[in-house]
């Protein structure tokens, strides 16, 4: 069975593009291109590990953590995407329960060799 | 509906001079304000249009450009044939300015082999010409979007265009083309500074050190002609390279400078001698102390304190008589630091 990815990332055609990257690599993969849409996507797909930006419309990358690690109590792993100055977000975001980040501009090998090996380890 | 306007007509006629100027008006303004609604309707729906055949066109070409992207070495045929599609595309206005929009905003976010490889569409597909145009454009910020272009994708062929704007009347334009001469080419860049006649802000030198030290190559350029610069900014700037690089075989040139007209070089200068701890110019400093500003002896008497030893305790318990609080607290830390038990015995005096 497919490992599912949840994208959570409002840059339409950065989404697509890592979208087209993770098809790639064999993984179900969600989209979602706000904060809001994010939540409702994990409650119904049950992604095994999610992927967000932490600027995001409606809801932000730290509510979609800690709407996962707090209110659905799931140990889901969760990569974050943040841009230059944006430490501070990270730590919050590291503090919530995120597993791992990624400061953009980014290398979508590097990415997807991140989430090959926190796969690997939730295993 | 004849006999009507005739009545309206009549009584209008029947009505006094004011109140006939009156109507007059709140018929003209509720003409004016139809149009003016009937006008705003109209630009508001063509503005709607535009930005819906905008997502149309960024819709379809996201979608190429990411196939693009990712076609295999199989898929040779197909690769080709969207690489003609695209190079067609661009010589429509709007289809260009989303093909260019999407390429440089995806390399925003992408660094390795992807961000190599869009550069590499961008040169290809002749979008470089178009930022070229703009960078020859008489609009000064048309110019440094071209700029901003050319050096995000890292177009290299772009050296003489950008020295002509070093020296342009604008500000923005000119420190925009200074900083693109040291992302492109890194030290070869700094030789902007030979012809700048425009002062650099502190801002500025901040950005491009900033930018400078991102810099892989460690060879660093000769500075020694920058420092005899008529620029009294870019002496500055290259004194602040010489302490950065260490450049520390440069101490007669930075001693020459300790006596240059301009009291700024003077006193970065000084402050790089007791930064690199240079004893040969303790003289000159201490000849220099006595007829130089306040704020210069203050730089003077901190480099000295970097370089004391205990033949200078004469000079340092001198400046304890200093009308400047703060010339008189570096004297007293350097005695402290010389002869603690002095200091101890002077303070108890004092």
């Amino acid at each position: 069975m497919k490992e599912k990815v949840l994208l959570a990332e409002d840059d339409k055609t950065l989404s697509l593009l890592l979208k087209f990257r993770l098809e790639k690599e064999g993984y179900e993969t969600f989209m979602a291109s706000d904060g809001n849409e994010a939540q409702k996507l994990i409650e119904s797909s049950k992604p095994d590990i999610i992927l967000t930006d932490i600027m995001m419309p409606f809801s932000s990358g730290l509510e979609v953590i800690s709407f996962v690690k707090d209110t659905l109590k799931r140990d889901t792993p969760i990569i974050v995407f943040s841009a230059a100055g944006q430490e501070e977000m990270v730590l919050k975001a590291f503090n919530l329960g995120a597993t791992d980040f990624m400061s953009k501009p980014f290398s979508p090998n590097e990415l997807i060799m991140r989430i090959k090996r926190i796969l690997m380890q939730k295993k | 509906m004849k006999e009507f306007l005739n009545d309206l007509i009549s009584i209008y006629l029947s009505l006094p001079l004011l109140i006939q100027v009156i109507w007059v008006v709140i018929f003209v303004e509720l003409i004016l304000i139809l149009s003016s609604f009937i006008h705003l309707n109209l630009l508001r729906s063509r503005y709607q249009n535009k930005m819906k055949e905008h997502q149309k066109l960024t819709d379809k070409y996201q979608e190429i450009l990411i196939n693009y992207i990712y076609f295999t070495e199989d898929e040779i045929d197909e690769k080709n044939k969207t690489t003609k599609l695209l190079k067609i595309a661009i010589k429509n206005k709007s289809d260009r300015k989303v093909i260019q929009n999407l390429i440089l905003t995806l390399h925003d976010d992408l660094t390795g082999e992807l961000a190599e490889f869009l550069e590499t569409l961008y040169y290809d597909l002749g979008l470089v010409q178009y930022s070229l145009k703009k960078m020859n454009s008489p609009v000064w910020f048309i110019k440094i979007k071209g700029i901003r272009e050319v050096t995000q994708m890292k177009v290299k062929d772009v050296y003489t265009e950008t020295l002509m704007l070093i020296n342009h009347k604008n500000q923005l334009l000119r420190s925009e083309a200074q900083l693109t001469m040291v992302k492109l080419y890194q030290f070869e860049g700094l030789k902007f500074l030979d012809t700048l006649d425009f002062p650099i802000t502190e801002w500025q030198q901040i950005l491009l050190i900033e930018e400078i030290q991102s810099i892989r190559n460690q060879e660093i350029p000769n500075l020694t002609n920058w420092l005899y610069s008529k620029n009294d900014s870019v002496i500055c700037f290259s004194l602040k390279l010489v302490k950065l690089f260490n450049q520390i075989q440069m101490k007669d040139d930075l001693i020459k400078l300790v006596q240059h007209p301009s009291e700024k070089v003077r006193r970065t200068a000084i402050d790089i001698l007791g930064y690199f701890r240079i004893l040969e110019a303790k003289t000159i400093l201490k000849q220099i102390f006595k007829n130089s500003a306040a704020e210069t002896q203050l730089f003077i008497i901190q480099a000295l304190s970097q370089l004391s030893d205990k033949k200078d305790i004469p000079f340092f318990e001198k400046q304890l008589n200093s009308a400047d609080f703060d010339i008189k607290k570096v004297a007293y830390d350097t005695l402290k630091d010389l002869k603690p038990f002095l200091v101890t015995i002077n303070l108890n005096k004092v």
